[in-house]
């Protein structure tokens, strides 16, 4: 974990709103998980962003972004050649458990799975969204032993529905799952899961401020208690978290 | 000469900056990124005679120039922190503060009673925590409550007291001189000013305690107004706290009138923060030739006190 600059060596659109930023950063780059994630300036705002590092080869890390909010616009119309602070890599990332993994990442979720996906080599990783035009994984050159598939709730590419309904569809036992996306989907997940006798992990997202475990700004809570979701996280067991 | 040292009356540090409770936890994070001894001290998270939870989130905000925060005082507990945290960042070869909170005097006496033998450079009794509902703030508001709980703290535990203070009211002067009178010897000045985020999606307050704290630069000039108030009014030292990011703004500080400086929401923006202002200070004070007891208070000169 370091705290340096990162510079932007490049800054690509994927669809109407999402980004993909490539930033020279070696120190983190070197030994970042899947899952692990960055906290990273933002000119002119007061606190950092966190974003996971979707792809990392020696030199440089891979974020994708969605705008959402201000901090987002304005990494958006960031430029190349600029240089950013950036504190990484923090959190624990995932760690594989016995059987066929299987990635689930719902929208700019599927972010938090795409490191795992090149680390593990051989898996399957299904995207989900609202529709085509909302897919940007392939923009990702994964390697080959990743099967990627799709869902999309208005039926215009793969299966047709969300990744709760997917799952229901296709979760058989010898499956492991790795899966990050909005609330609804990992709860509807982790019910599935517990049903079928199948372990998991999920990416979770809370507001942060110190990005360390300092501040307890980011806590969710989980069966053991309060969890904070930059150091005890941001991936937890499927089974651990409690949704609201 | 050691230009920095920063003199609290009951110690000597070898330089004013600390971290501010609750933004630092009990350092280990920090201690991964820099040497806590280069530090004039370490403020701790709050301690609490039992463990408590917390509010429930979301518990942060981001503002324009800083953010509310609303983390109500989680924290392990008395027994947690003499266990796990105290141990450690004894370890460090910095002096330290424990900052201590409760719902009722008794509470507050109770940690320092446990504190008391405790190798530690003193107690910062949180009276002016802004998201708890007993406690905290309504004690701090209350001259006569402040009198009432340091004196009572003071008799079970010798140990220095510093008395952090709230912004959240009309005149800092009353609560400043109870504490004094009852034989604090120090004051922090300032906790965070109350404040609100909506949040216009959801059309709901943001905030899962709804009101949170406010922090950042944008209260700097408040606390650098009370801190100037304050040092007209007590002859105890005061650290300054509430938006200080830069060597400038540590500057302004000193010259209000704060003996020593806490930096809280400034390491967000940047983890390493405080050990810049530690560079920062030292550089600017030989450029200058001066030294920070030099500084304190400077901007009082020629006016009566
Ligand atoms: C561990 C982790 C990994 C993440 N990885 C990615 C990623 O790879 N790609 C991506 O697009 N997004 C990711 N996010 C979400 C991303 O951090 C937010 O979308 C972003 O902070 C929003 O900033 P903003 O200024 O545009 O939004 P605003 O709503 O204006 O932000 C206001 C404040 O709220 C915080 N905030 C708002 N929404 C979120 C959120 N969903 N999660 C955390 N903080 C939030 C902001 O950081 C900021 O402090 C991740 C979040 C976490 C916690
Ligand atoms: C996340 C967070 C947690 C805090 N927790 C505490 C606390 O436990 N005890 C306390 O006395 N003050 C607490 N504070 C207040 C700070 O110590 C400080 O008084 C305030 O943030 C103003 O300083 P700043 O503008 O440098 O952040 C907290 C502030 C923040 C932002
Ligand atoms: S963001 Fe500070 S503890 Fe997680």
């Amino acid at each position: 974990m370091i705290e340096t600059r990162a510079l932007v060596l490049d800054n690509l659109p994927l669809t109407e709103d999402i980004f993909k930023l490539h930033l020279l950063v070696p120190e983190i780059a070197a030994g970042v998980r899947g899952g692990q994630f960055v906290h990273l300036e933002v000119p002119g705002f007061s606190l950092r962003r966190p974003f996971t590092v979707a792809d990392a080869d020696e030199q440089s890390i891979t974020l994708v972004i969605r705008r959402l909010g201000a901090g987002t616009a304005a990494l958006a119309g960031i430029e190349r050649g600029s240089s950013l602070a950036i504190l990484g890599p923090l959190g624990r990332g995932f760690t594989p458990e016995k059987g066929r993994p299987l990635l689930l990442g719902g929208g700019i979720g599927a972010a938090a799975l795409t490191l795992l996906a090149r680390q593990l080599g051989e898996c399957t990783f299904v995207m989900g969204g609202p529709n085509a035009r909302e897919l940007w994984l392939e923009t990702l050159a994964l390697p080959p032993g990743v099967g990627v598939g799709w869902a999309t709730e208005d039926g215009s590419r793969g299966f047709a529905g969300n990744l709760v309904q997917y799952a229901a569809a296709n979760l058989v036992p010898g499956l492991w799952v790795a899966a990050c996306g909005p609330e609804p989907m990992l709860s509807g997940l982790q019910a599935l899961l517990r049903e079928r006798g199948l372990a998991g992990q999920f990416a979770l997202e809370a507001r942060m401020a110190c990005g360390l475990g300092a501040c307890n700004g980011c806590v969710v809570p989980t069966r053991q208690g309060n969890a904070r979701v930059c150091r005890d996280g941001p991936v937890f067991a499927a089974q651990e978290v409690v949704f609201p | 000469m050691n230009r920095a040292a920063a003199d609290l009356g009951f110690a000597r540090l070898k330089n004013p900056f600390m971290p501010a409770s609750g933004c630092f936890g009990w350092g280990r994070e920090y201690s991964r990124l820099f040497a806590l001894d280069t530090l004039g001290a370490v403020v701790t998270k709050a301690v609490t005679p039992e463990p408590r939870r917390g509010n429930p989130g979301p518990r942060l905000a981001e503002t324009p120039a800083g953010m509310l925060n609303a983390i109500g005082l989680e924290n392990s507990g008395l027994e947690g922190a003499l266990r796990d945290d105290l141990p450690w960042l004894q370890g460090q070869g910095v002096p330290i503060l424990v900052n201590v909170a409760g719902r009722t005097p008794e509470e507050y006496a109770r940690v320092a009673e446990a504190l008391a033998d405790q190798d530690l450079l003193g107690l910062e009794l949180n009276l002016s925590c802004p998201n708890v509902r007993e406690g905290g703030i309504a004690f701090g508001v209350d001259p006569d409550l402040v009198y009432a709980l340091v004196s009572r703290v003071g008799e079970v535990c010798p140990l220095p007291l510093v008395v952090k203070l709230t912004p959240n009211l009309a005149d800092i002067v009353e609560p400043a001189l109870a504490a004094q009178a009852a034989g604090a010897r120090a004051l922090t000045l300032i906790n965070t000013l109350r404040g609100l985020a909506i949040d216009s999606k959801k059309r709901r307050p943001l905030l899962g305690n709804i009101s949170g704290g406010l922090s950042g630069p944008a209260i700097k000039p408040v606390a650098l107004y009370q801190v100037w108030q304050a040092y007209r009014a007590v002859s105890i030292p005061i650290i300054g706290c509430g938006g200080i990011a830069g060597v400038e703004d540590a500057l302004e500080f000193l010259l209000a009138g704060a003996a020593a400086l806490q930096v809280g929401s400034a390491a967000f923006a940047n983890p390493l923060v405080l050990p810049q202002l530690v560079r920062g200070l030292a550089d600017w004070l030989v450029t200058n030739d001066t030294t920070v007891s030099e500084l304190v208070g400077e901007a009082h000169r020629g006016r009566e006190v």
